[in-house]
């Protein structure tokens, strides 16, 4: 009965929806809309004022016909599915160990002392570092590439593991082990869950690196293949317009591996706290 | 209960030590029998650690290592003041956040090494450069959190503000931002990750001229140098280390009030 009064109150609400309620919805659309329409007219006011040389920041026109080239170009989607590849390559080639390696540091006082030292100074070695000593050694290969973008993710997964283990429910251990449920048992159905929250909040951010690392790598390596590599190769070419369209398509590629990320972020967590009943981030 | 605590002491010594007994040997005598045509890429750690001290534990310093720490300085110290006083206003008003959100969404996800190029255009290779793109790969993840800080705020707290009459600055001041610290400093520390690439990134970048450890690393590389690959490779562990002790250092006295939070809600 109450559930019927309150539904029934909700739709005349929404029937009675005012102008500025109306305006409260709008505005989301509206406002950002704004931005895009200003900063762009801003950026072709300012060069086709003369305030920027157009040789060094082409304008709408030029920008438009670099861009549809590049879009035609079927080197721009294979370079887009070698970054992409090899970022995501990369990405489970660090985390799916490390997080492993880590579930199980953080379950054994001796294998966390053991590693703790080694871990703590290979951490903050930007992988980049590498990239003069891996591309001698290994060639402008993929692995060479691959290795680099796991030697990045590797470590933040590791030790979000060992926090995720050590703030597990003691309860749910105790349960299993009242339960008589065995070792690997209990890592695989009460260690990983529970950890998995904790895995997943870094997932994000360390994808959008591996891709900062894949790139880097294809400017810095001649002869890789990818979206670097096709800016780098613009450039050379003193292709100005094609350089910048290069670059907006990177952000959209940017852009589209982090939605994806949010998306598997909230696959991986939807039953935890932090994601119910919550529509914004 | 004691001698598990002195067990686990002798192990967390021990096994670093043996790491680099076991490297030693495996580069100083197994690997010059089973394949000698690649030790020339793997210098034993005596051999890296001399190099090291030539050039990093001497005045080379200076020209090896010292330029890469003040661009990287100034650049994310930049980043971290832009982005927290953006983070706050933006966090703050609905209306700025959604003006704001196309450049955001846009800029976010670019891998900040695309930049380079273009930014290089405008500025040549210069110091001006490289701590300009420092400064605009590390802004993202710092201005991100303190937004997501600021919004985050909790609801009884920004009651009582408002209970208190507590409004203009000191709302800011002692409650705002405050409340926001954690996850501020959850993103100025993402932002040291991103930072360190890019630094790195933008010296190997038309190197050659300029000082620092990308020019240091590039030199070494045109000259096949592999114990100064190496040597490099161990100041950047070197300095990330004392960075991220000075960072814990920090957090820890400016978050000692902020108690029992997990690490879910933190990052």
């Amino acid at each position: 009965m109450t559930m019927i009064e309150t539904r029934s109150v909700g739709l005349r609400d929404r029937r009675r929806l005012t102008s500025s309620a109306r305006w409260a919805r709008a505005r989301k659309l509206v406002l950002p809309a704004i931005t895009v329409v200003v900063l762009i007219a801003l950026y072709q006011t300012l060069i086709s004022a003369g305030v920027i040389d157009d040789r060094f920041m082409p304008g709408l026109p030029a920008l438009g016909t670099a861009l549809g080239v590049a879009l035609t170009d079927p080197a721009t989607y294979l370079g887009m599915a070698t970054t992409i590849g090899v970022a995501l390559a990369g990405f489970l080639a660090g985390a799916i160990p490390g997080a492993l390696i880590g579930l199980i540091s953080g379950r054994n006082a001796y294998v966390y002392r053991a590693l703790r030292f080694t871990v703590e100074f290979l951490r903050p070695i930007p992988a980049v570092a590498l990239v003069p000593l891996v591309s001698v050694i290994l060639g402008p290969t993929v692995q060479a590439r691959i290795f680099l973008c796991a030697f990045m993710i590797v470590w933040p997964f590791y030790i979000q593991a060992v926090y995720g283990v050590r703030a597990i429910n003691p309860v749910a251990l105790e349960t299993a082990r009242s339960f008589g449920v065995g070792r690997t048992e209990t890592l695989f159905r009460v260690v990983l869950p529970s950890a998995s929250a904790y895995i997943a909040t870094v997932v994000r951010l360390n994808i959008v690196i591996a891709v900062l690392v894949s790139v880097s790598t294809e400017i810095l390596v001649t002869g890789t293949t990818g979206l670097g590599s096709l800016l780098i190769e613009y450039g050379e070419g003193a292709n100005v317009p094609g350089m910048y369209a290069m670059v907006v398509i990177i952000a959209f590629v940017g852009m589209l591996v982090l939605w994806g990320a949010s998306a598997l972020e909230k696959l991986m967590l939807f039953w935890h706290e932090s994601h119910r009943g919550k529509e914004d981030k | 209960m004691k001698t598990k605590k002195r067990v686990l002491l002798a192990i967390e010594i021990a096994t670093p030590l043996i790491i680099i007994v076991l490297w030693w040997a495996y580069t100083a005598f197994v690997l010059p029998v089973s394949s000698p045509f690649v030790t020339i890429y793997y210098p034993t750690p005596v051999v890296i650690a001399e190099r090291f001290a030539e050039d990093f534990l001497s005045p080379e310093i200076l020209v090896n290592g010292v330029p890469t720490l003040v661009r990287f300085l100034v650049g994310y110290g930049i980043a971290a003041v832009v982005g927290i006083v953006l983070g706050v206003i933006i966090g703050s008003s609905s209306a700025v956040r959604l003006l704001s959100m196309p450049v955001i969404t846009f800029f976010r996800a670019m891998p900040a090494v695309v930049l380079i190029p273009i930014v290089t255009i405008f500025l040549g290779i210069t110091d001006a450069q490289k701590i300009l793109l420092i400064a605009l790969a590390s802004l993202w993840p710092i201005l991100l959190n303190a937004i997501d800080g600021v919004r985050s705020l909790d609801f009884t707290i920004r009651e009582s503000a408002i209970s208190y009459r507590i409004k203009g600055f000191d709302r800011y001041r002692f409650v705002i931002v405050p409340a926001a610290l954690p996850q501020i400093f959850a993103g100025l520390r993402a932002a040291v990750a991103v930072a360190l690439i890019v630094v790195v990134v933008v010296e190997l970048f038309g190197a050659g001229s300029g000082q620092g450890i990308g020019s240091y690393l590039a030199t070494a590389k045109t000259g096949f140098e592999f114990a100064k690959l190496w040597a490099g490779i161990l100041f950047l562990g070197i300095v990330g280390l004392i960075f991220n002790g000075i960072f814990l250092l920090v957090e820890r006295r400016v978050l000692r009030w902020h108690h029992g939070r997990n690490a879910v809600e933190a990052s």
